[in-house]
């Protein structure tokens, strides 16, 4: 190492290589995307038991402010109580069940959840104050009785998490390791700066598969050869316990098995070196050295742009950290942002769900216009991100996704097929089998929690 | 109308029927095959991961790129699909008994074009 060296070795994210776990080789059938049994399996016993994402912290500022989530057939209602903190229920009246809350998100002003149908009132704490004809009840005034169904509610990242299941793990306990490894970039402090879901004609699986595997970047990310070190032989794959996992993609130039001339890697990075004030001629003979000259640079111009990178390594410079918390959400993150993309289960249909893409903005110091990279447009900080629902095909979420969401329907169909006969995988796509797997021990009931 | 330089390869009366072998015409790397008794010449680089396809596999008319499996017809460089999504040049090719010769148009200077992006780009 020579004096110049800025490589910190022990700041950011560890490079540690997580123990493989033994998988098993039992099939992953075409039923597991197709089945409404297998779905209300996962329903009952997956879905209901595992810590999920409804929404970003900074969409409930107020006491009064509210949101509501569908997850599945479920609708859950989250507002900031009198104490400042935020609180989820079922969404829900208690009287005779109807919907109580039909809006996705608003604010009470110091009113109530009024039923629309009785007009039972329940205030942000979920407490029943209000019922029309009181005296009426032989068995009991509900007020205070029937209030809205709690359920566990905590934040990290920025994120609303909830939980079904009252006699959950805790949050922090249930994100083990991924949170202490995406602690550093601070996503608590980024701006939700683009917000699309979509209805896709494919199962929930069919999504998070495609995130637990880089095997298809030369295929349906044509343009990522010539940036990135796209072999799985470069790539670092991570499995943890907890049923999360990662994986390690070298950024900043293309691996060894890339042939070609400089030309298109410098074009494919043409942005990130015109940002960064970068000159890659001298790497025109020898793109393998790109890669830490780009990480050096970055941490030596960093500060000037805006940017603390004290907490990064010079690896999370250039390269692509992609994590992928069970059971439905990936992280893909970037040293200024994050794209976090989610899918949720159709009501009824297992054969369809509700793609969510969120990019996340950690706008520089002082910014607040930026030109997001990733998502190819200007954001602002004080613009209120517009929610934007359609079905696929309709909204973009952005290139890369773009291309993914692209394959997946066709995906869906082959897996409908009575021709298919379960996946013949090779080891670099193993964390899609220990996905699966850990499906199977939430659904057969014998998972130790 | 591009002009065209001709250039001479040498003798290749030895290249066998589904053989192939690399030229070099300045900085460009042709590769020349001969399939049914007959000369082709095309850019030895796939359009998809710049790849030599001399690397690869020549099947009737058809190489193949060893690392993703692109394919591209030697008669006229046209890509077969995914996961290349445009063909390579194609070299016309006189084979007579003085040797081989190939026509090389002087290509355009290729204008900027907007950047290849992903969601994999970084800041």
């Amino acid at each position: 190492m020579t004096d110049t060296d800025t490589n910190k070795p022990h700041a950011g994210i560890t490079r540690e290589k997580a123990v493989e776990p033994e998988l098993g080789q039992g099939p992953i059938d075409g039923f597991r995307y197709n089945s409404a049994d297998f779905a209300a399996l996962e329903w009952e016993q997956m879905w209901t038991k595992v810590w999920l994402v409804a929404g970003r912290v900074d969409q409930l500022t107020n006491p009064g402010d509210y949101i509501t989530v569908p997850i599945g057939p479920e609708s859950i209602l989250c507002s900031v109580g009198s104490d400042n903190k935020i609180h989820a229920f079922y969404n829900v009246c208690q009287h005779r069940g109807n919907r109580l809350v039909s809006t996705e998100n608003g604010s009470l002003n110091g009113g109530d959840f009024t039923c629309a149908y009785h007009g039972w009132r329940f205030n942000t704490d979920g407490t029943l104050v209000w019922v029309h004809c009181e005296e009426d009840f032989p068995q009991g005034s509900p007020c205070g009785k029937r209030n809205l169904v709690e359920i566990p509610c905590d934040t990290w990242g920025g994120f609303i998490w909830i939980n079904m299941d009252p006699d959950c793990k805790d949050l922090l306990d249930y994100l083990s390791p991924i949170s202490e490894h995406l602690n550093c970039y601070r996503m608590e402090q980024m701006k939700r700066t683009h917000w699309v879901t979509l209805e896709g004609d494919f199962n929930w699986k069919v999504v998070q598969d495609n995130f637990n595997e880089s095997y298809h970047l030369p295929f349906v990310h044509p343009q990522t050869v010539t940036v990135m070190n796209e072999h799985y032989s470069g790539c670092q794959f991570d499995m943890y316990p907890s049923g999360h996992c990662r994986m390690l993609m070298p950024g900043g130039g293309p691996g060894p098995q890339y042939k070609g001339s400089y030309e298109k890697t410098f074009q494919g990075l043409k942005e990130d070196f015109t940002f960064w004030d970068f000159d890659p001629s001298p790497f025109k003979g020898d793109l393998s050295a790109l890669r830490v000259a780009l990480q050096k640079h970055k941490r030596e111009i960093g500060s000037e742009k805006g940017y603390d990178f004290s907490l990064y390594s010079d690896e999370q410079l250039t390269d692509h950290y992609h994590y992928t918390v069970f059971p439905n959400v990936s992280f893909s993150m970037k040293p200024d942002g994050c794209i976090f993309l989610m899918a949720y289960p159709h009501p009824e249909n297992p054969k369809k769900c509700f793609f969510n893409m969120w990019y996340l903005t950690k706008f520089p110091e002082g910014a607040t216009e930026y030109y997001s990279n990733s998502m190819r447009d200007w954001v602002s900080i004080n613009q209120q991100v517009e929610h934007e629902t359609g079905k696929v095909g309709e909204i973009s979420c952005g290139h890369g996704i773009d291309q993914d969401v692209a394959i997946w329907s066709s995906q869906q169909q082959g897996l409908n097929s009575r021709g298919y006969r379960g996946e013949y995988i090779p080891h670099q796509e193993r964390r899609i089998r220990f996905f699966h797997e850990n499906i199977d021990r939430y659904i057969s009931s014998n998972f130790d929690q | 109308m591009n002009q065209a330089d001709e250039h001479n390869l040498g003798d290749f009366s030895d290249l066998d029927n589904g053989e192939l072998t690399v030229c070099e015409v300045g900085a460009l790397e042709i590769l020349l095959c001969r399939v049914e008794g007959k000369l082709y010449a095309i850019e030895d680089n796939c359009s998809h991961a710049d790849t030599p396809l001399s690397e690869g596999r020549l099947s009737g008319f058809q190489i193949n790129c060893p690392l993703h499996g692109a394919s591209f017809d030697v008669r006229n460089g046209a890509h077969s699909g995914p996961p290349a999504y445009t063909g390579v040049r194609c070299f016309e090719i006189n084979e007579n008994d003085l040797g081989v010769t190939v026509k090389i148009e002087n290509e355009k200077s290729q204008s900027e074009e907007g950047p290849q992006t992903g969601f994999f780009q970084t800041r």
